[in-house]
């Protein structure tokens, strides 16, 4: 029960449920992205694209955020900028319609997943 | 019974010189400042300090209480000179300061050296070298303090014993949250320590301390015990459920918000 108050807590912090809201979306996207490489249905990509797009922006608006929580510093604009680089290279691999980088995808989409774990992770109120 | 009677009024009027000479001093109403007062005071006086910031260096060398009226957001000790601690407390027994913010030493906020039964509860130690520090210091009690943003330690203590550190906060220090450091027999429980660049709590060479009820989140080593023996370490927080809970309810709610969302599509477009 006590767990189930914290978890609720947790959810009463801005950030916390922005970064929450972004993982959920984050995974709906990874999943639509598995199911288009099986078949391109058009249901999937706009689900893939449309959660993409949104947890993408959460994650900038994360980063701004941040920075004007706790204030510029050295390692926080490498995290936030090596997510970005993450996102931007899977961005721009999809484009590419390139038959070779499109086999590493899902190993950027599962990249992506993790990077949302850390997302959530460093945004759990202490 | 009259002479019981005496014996009485003896050890009564023995009382009284030490209750008649407990004054209490006000800053900045009667001193202006917090170090003109602490002069001023005979021991075990109490000097009351209102709201205001005072650039000082603080050296208590005698018993007495410095407290703060009105908590430490409006009451701040901003260290005149910055290679001297914001408050010492130095060779002194039964000294209190509590709900005082203390800043701008380079040093530590507040600094107690070969002291004992000294309390420093409810105050605020924000960029400074060290919030608090400790040197031969024991039987003393850190209760409810925040230090956060010091270039160092949150807590520094050397050769310090018996002493009690509870319910304080050390987060967002540039090296170790607490550094306890040749210091035996201390009590260190309830505190939280986080988000510290290196340790939260670092143990060096400290026996038959009791480190329990702690909560050590998101620094880069949790506790670390070295060369040291006879610890109790127990019911310390690392990582705490939810840290595991919540990601993996987060996956479940994204896998169901997919087929949520390709069901309501599908009836949208009717595929």
């Amino acid at each position: 029960m006590s767990g189930l108050l914290e978890l609720i807590n947790a959810f009463t912090n801005f950030s916390t449920l922005l970064a929450s809201i972004g993982m959920i979306l984050a995974t709906t996207s990874f999943i639509s992205g598995l199911q288009m490489v099986k078949a391109k249905g058009p249901i999937e990509r706009k689900i893939h694209r449309g959660n993409g797009f949104i947890s993408w922006t959460i994650f900038l608006v994360l980063a701004v955020l941040s920075f004007a929580k706790y204030g510029f510093s050295l390692w926080g604009l490498v995290g936030w900028t090596a997510g970005l680089f993450v996102i931007i290279i899977k961005l721009l691999i999809v484009h590419s319609r390139n038959r070779r980088a499109v086999k590493y995808v899902s190993w950027l989409g599962a990249t992506l997943i993790c990077m949302w774990l850390y997302v959530v992770y460093i945004h759990i109120p202490l | 019974m009259t002479k019981a009677f005496s014996i009485l009024l003896v050890f009564i009027a023995s009382l009284v010189p030490s209750i008649a000479c407990a004054a209490t001093l006000y800053v900045p109403e009667r001193f202006k400042t917090i170090q003109e007062a602490v002069n001023a005071a005979m021991p075990y006086d109490t000097i009351v300090v209102n709201s205001g910031v005072f650039v000082e260096n603080v050296l208590i060398e005698k018993p007495l209480i410095l407290r703060s009226n009105t908590g430490p957001a409006s009451t701040q000790i901003q260290a005149a000179i910055q290679n001297k601690p914001a408050i010492k407390i130095s060779n002194a027994s039964d000294v209190s300061v509590t709900g005082l913010s203390a800043t701008g030493s380079s040093v530590a906020g507040a600094l107690v050296s070969n002291s004992t039964k000294v309390t420093l509860a409810n105050n605020q130690f924000t960029n400074n070298g060290n919030g608090m520090a400790l040197y031969s210091t024991s039987y003393s009690t850190i209760r409810g303090n925040v230090s956060s943003s010091n270039a160092q330690y949150g807590l520094y203590m050397e050769k310090s014993s018996h002493n009690r550190i509870e319910l304080n906060s050390a987060t967002l220090n540039k090296d170790k949250g607490f550094f306890i450091s040749y210091s035996d027999d201390n009590e260190i429980v309830n505190n939280s320590v986080n988000l510290n660049s290196w340790d939260g709590i670092m143990v060096f060479s400290s026996h038959g301390n009791k480190i329990t009820g702690n909560r050590t989140l998101r620094n880069t080593y949790g506790i670390v015990i070295s060369e040291s023996d006879g610890n109790e370490v127990a019911e310390n927080t690392t990582i705490p459920n939810l840290f595991l809970i919540l990601p993996i309810v987060l996956i479940y709610f994204g896998m169901v918000s997919y087929f949520v969302q390709r069901n309501i599509l599908k009836a949208i477009y009717k595929e």
